[in-house]
């Protein structure tokens, strides 16, 4: 009995004593616009910025760090490597709770959806229509006397990179968009060299030397067409040209949501509602289940790997869906072996990812389960990639600054350089047109027109240039094809809503990773597509 | 009678050779499961990018095949920025903030277990019991609740800011709040209620003070039992990973575990280096193999004693 009574009184010390732990709430958001400094301030400034960037990126990062501070010798930019996302997300997330993060931060949109909820994210729109004008009166700054302004052109930005950025509170921008990429799809033009004819028979265009269309992207009816000229399902026949798949998709979760806009089947929305459960998203479901079972379609998850690219480049698959920032992994070279790779070293060439409808928005019919169903979705690319936005407890010069720096980095000309020297996309689109030449080596400087411009030439010219072996565009071919598809599918960019987890459903990062699991688990047989998404439903609300 | 004896003889020998076949046979098995991953870890560590995603797997490598780029690229010097003129890889750096932490948070941890695990052992005081029973209550908790209190505890003492850690704070801040494990006082407690009475009534009688008769007679005793608390301390401390991860404000002051996750993954696209982060991990690796080579016979007395593999 003394036990007994020892026990109890041990517990509920132990959880009284946890429960005295108070949990901070959120509460209603309330958005106060911050007041803007009259004068830049004069005083020595600190501006703390937490990014996951590596050595390369790194480098780059410091070089436009050194020439903000050049402009402001006040400032002091400290640029802190977090190693990646999720420590990222999680000391910030802690560091709320204590008042004590970094000025500034890269973040994903529900990294920032969380902060804007916990009320630690400043509204930007006073920095951006501020029309104050600040002289710079510094005899060290490289800027002394000139006059600058925090305002930024918002017509200079891809619309669905500011969509993105102010889906949070009221429209208010959170967070600008800084490191960018889409999905690309790269294609085996040796293969498809030899089906020209058949090819052209099904009303697709393809030039004589295999490139198809860079500015309008092939529709999945025509994949299915497609099929049938380049897919042997038994295993690749290098003797006819066919692959055993025609097309991978490395992200399963971007092929979910991508293809949900596609059909137009809801999937969440910014109230963190999951929509999932509807008759569009069934069939949407039952129909990818098909292009599966004729090899249309085909997963990572077949070979086991995390991405298809090596079994694209082996010549398992005629097509894959990847990364705009990714290009390389999907370019065949002479490091594999050579017994390894089934049409050898072949040509690739990248072009946009398939959509559902055509470009003039016409719906589709298309079957599932032997029935008849339209199609009235949109045209969709995903946009990827982190933004970038400032804290809420620096003081008022602080922001000041780190917005300074922030509307540094993105300015044409350093987005342009970021981009070209990353593998990531311009945030603006004036940095197409930049005419500023970016060193890219110690003997090759080109401006970002001139890059997209390589590849121009080379679609122009059919792939037969005449370039020496040692002109440094062959460096940046592949590169260049890329940034170009990726510019092409501008007008069509979606983002995903984000947000946090809520009362009764999980947060849009677990939608986005269930999604995935979804599609791998149709793919493996493990779920019919009906049970698959019911699945995926009861693992998303409670 | 001479056959019969033969015959059981050569039947028992027969056994015996079955046997011994079929333990070193299942003893060969588990050796291999267990030096596969290293293997693995080596293998991979010599391989490309390329060589890592091939399809079959390699599975052996001529020493001509060896990337040993992937080694000697971790200490290739980082040419601009913060880290300028530090390797691409801070192994020593980050292997001197882990060996460090390590050692602090293992000292700190024996200490506080043996006085603590004595004083609820021997000591009679009022409330003892109780207050044991709510220790052991916090064990129902997860640890990762802790993480929240313990980081405003340590940003209230002032071990935490962005701007201003010093290495003095960050050792504070990650060795403090793990200096104290109601498991292992839990543990040698129970070491220490065997130890029989009558040795401390007799050392009592001899005019021993109790923290002499701790010293003299209940450390000595029970010493495999504080041997495999070291031990796994140690390789609880070593492999730390979000806590230091959560705590460190600067590059510098990152451990090996932190260390080893991210700097070889590309943030455009999310892939790893593979090979290099091997390369990396057999070099972090490499000094705790050496370390148990060298102590093996302590360590392996010390965990058959106390009967705790860890």
């Amino acid at each position: 009995m003394k036990k007994l009574l020892l026990s109890f009184v041990t517990l509920f010390l132990t959880f009284g004593i946890l429960g005295c732990v108070t949990v901070g709430t959120t509460g209603e958001y309330v958005y106060v616009p911050e007041v803007m400094l009259t004068e830049l301030p004069t005083e020595d400034v600190e501006v703390t910025f937490w990014h996951i960037y590596g050595e390369g990126k790194t480098a780059v990062l410091d070089t436009l760090i050194a020439e903000f501070e050049a402009m402001f010798p006040n400032v002091t930019i400290t640029g802190t490597s977090q190693s990646d996302y999720t420590t990222l997300r999680s000391k910030i997330n802690v560091g709320v709770s204590v008042g004590e993060v970094p000025t500034m931060a890269l973040g994903y949109p529900d990294h920032y959806a969380g902060y804007v909820n916990a009320h630690a994210a400043v509204g930007l729109d006073p920095y951006i229509n501020n029309t104050i004008e600040y002289t710079v009166d510094n005899p060290l700054s490289s800027i002394n006397g000139q006059t600058i302004t925090t305002s930024i052109d918002l017509t200079d930005f891809v619309p669905s990179y500011l969509a993105e950025n102010n889906q949070y509170v009221g429209g208010y921008y959170f967070s600008v968009p800084f490191s960018k990429s889409t999905e690309v799809m790269a294609v085996n033009r040796t293969v498809l060299k030899q089906h020209i004819t058949e090819i052209r028979a099904l009303g697709i265009t393809i030039s004589d030397n295999g490139f198809l269309s860079h500015t309008v992207p092939l529709t999945y009816a025509q994949l299915e067409a497609l099929t049938a000229i380049l897919v042997n399902t038994s295993g690749t026949d290098v003797a006819a040209y066919k692959c055993q798949f025609l097309m991978n998709y490395d992200s399963n979760a971007n092929l979910f949501i991508n293809m949900s806009r596609q059909w137009n089947a809801p999937y969440t929305n910014s109230a963190g509602d999951i929509l999932i459960d509807n008759d569009i998203s069934r069939n949407m479901l039952k129909y990818i289940n098909g292009l599966f079972g004729t090899n249309t379609l085909v997963l990572p998850t077949e070979w086991t790997q995390s991405y298809g690219s090596t079994n694209f480049i082996y010549g398992d698959v005629c097509m894959t869906v990847g990364s705009s920032a990714g290009y390389s992994y999907n370019v065949p070279t002479s490091e594999y072996k050579a017994n390894l790779l089934k049409f050898g070293i072949f040509d690739v060439d990248f072009v946009q990812v398939p959509q559902m409808v055509l470009t003039d928005a016409t719906d589709v019919a298309v079957t599932v389960d032997n029935a008849a169903v339209t199609v009235n979705g949109d045209l969709s690319a995903v946009q990827q990639g982190p933004n970038i936005g400032i804290f809420a407890n620096a003081t008022r010069a602080e922001k000041l600054y780190a917005w300074l720096f922030i509307k540094y980095l993105i300015e044409a000309d350093n987005t342009a350089w970021w981009a070209m020297s990353t593998g990531y996309l311009p945030a603006r689109l004036s940095a197409f047109t930049s005419d500023v030449p970016i060193a890219m080596t110690g003997t090759y400087s080109v401006t970002y027109s001139n890059f997209l411009q390589i590849a121009q030439d080379y679609w122009a010219a059919d792939g037969d240039v005449d370039w020496l072996t040692t002109d440094e565009r062959w460096d940046y071919l592949y590169s260049s094809m890329a940034a170009n598809i990726a510019k092409n599918q501008n007008d069509f960019y979606e983002y995903d809503p984000a947000f946090s987890a809520g009362d009764n459903s999980a947060g849009s990062a677990t939608a986005r990773e269930e999604a995935g699991n979804c599609l791998d688990d149709i793919y493996n047989g493990t779920f019919s597509p009906t049970d698959s998404l019911n699945n995926m439903k009861s693992l998303l609300t409670w | 009678m001479a056959d019969i004896y033969v015959s059981n003889v050569k039947a028992y020998k027969a056994k015996k050779i079955a046997s011994n076949v079929l333990l070193y046979a299942f003893l060969v098995i588990v050796a291999l499961t267990i030096l596969l991953p290293f293997y693995w870890m080596i293998l991979s560590s010599l391989k490309s990018t390329v060589q890592i995603e091939q399809v079959p797997p390699i599975l052996l490598m001529a020493p001509s095949d060896w990337k040993i780029t992937n080694y000697t690229d971790l200490f290739v010097l980082v040419q601009s920025g913060q880290r300028a003129g530090e390797p691409l890889f801070p192994f020593f750096t980050y292997m001197k903030n882990t060996v460090v932490v390590s050692i602090i948070t293992t000292i700190g941890t024996t200490i506080t277990t043996v006085l603590a695990a004595f004083a609820f052992a021997r000591l009679n005081f009022k409330g003892r019991d109780i207050l044991f029973a709510i220790l052991l209550g916090t064990m129902m908790v997860p640890g990762e609740i802790f993480i929240l209190t313990n980081f405003v505890t340590v940003y209230r003492l002032g071990w935490y800011s962005i701007s201003n850690q010093t290495y003095l704070d960050v050792l504070l801040a990650m060795t403090i709040p793990f200096m104290t494990s109601v498991f292992y006082i839990f543990y040698l407690r129970q070491t220490f209620k065997q130890i029989p009475n009558e040795l401390y009534y007799a050392a009592k009688v001899d005019g021993t003070t109790d923290f002499k008769y701790l010293l003299k007679v209940m450390i000595p005793i029970a010493l495999p039992t504080i041997i495999t608390i070291i031990i796994l301390n140690s390789m609880g401390a070593w492999s730390a990973y979000i806590w230091p991860a959560l705590i460190s404000c600067k590059d510098e002051y990152r451990l090996v575990s932190n260390g080893l996750r991210g700097a070889f993954t590309d943030t455009s696209t999310g892939r790893t280096d593979y090979g290099q982060q091997m390369a990396a991990s057999v070099l972090v690796t490499l000094p705790l193999l050496i370390l148990f080579f060298a102590f093996r016979k302590q360590i392996m007395r010390g965990v058959s004693r106390s009967g705790i593999k860890g």
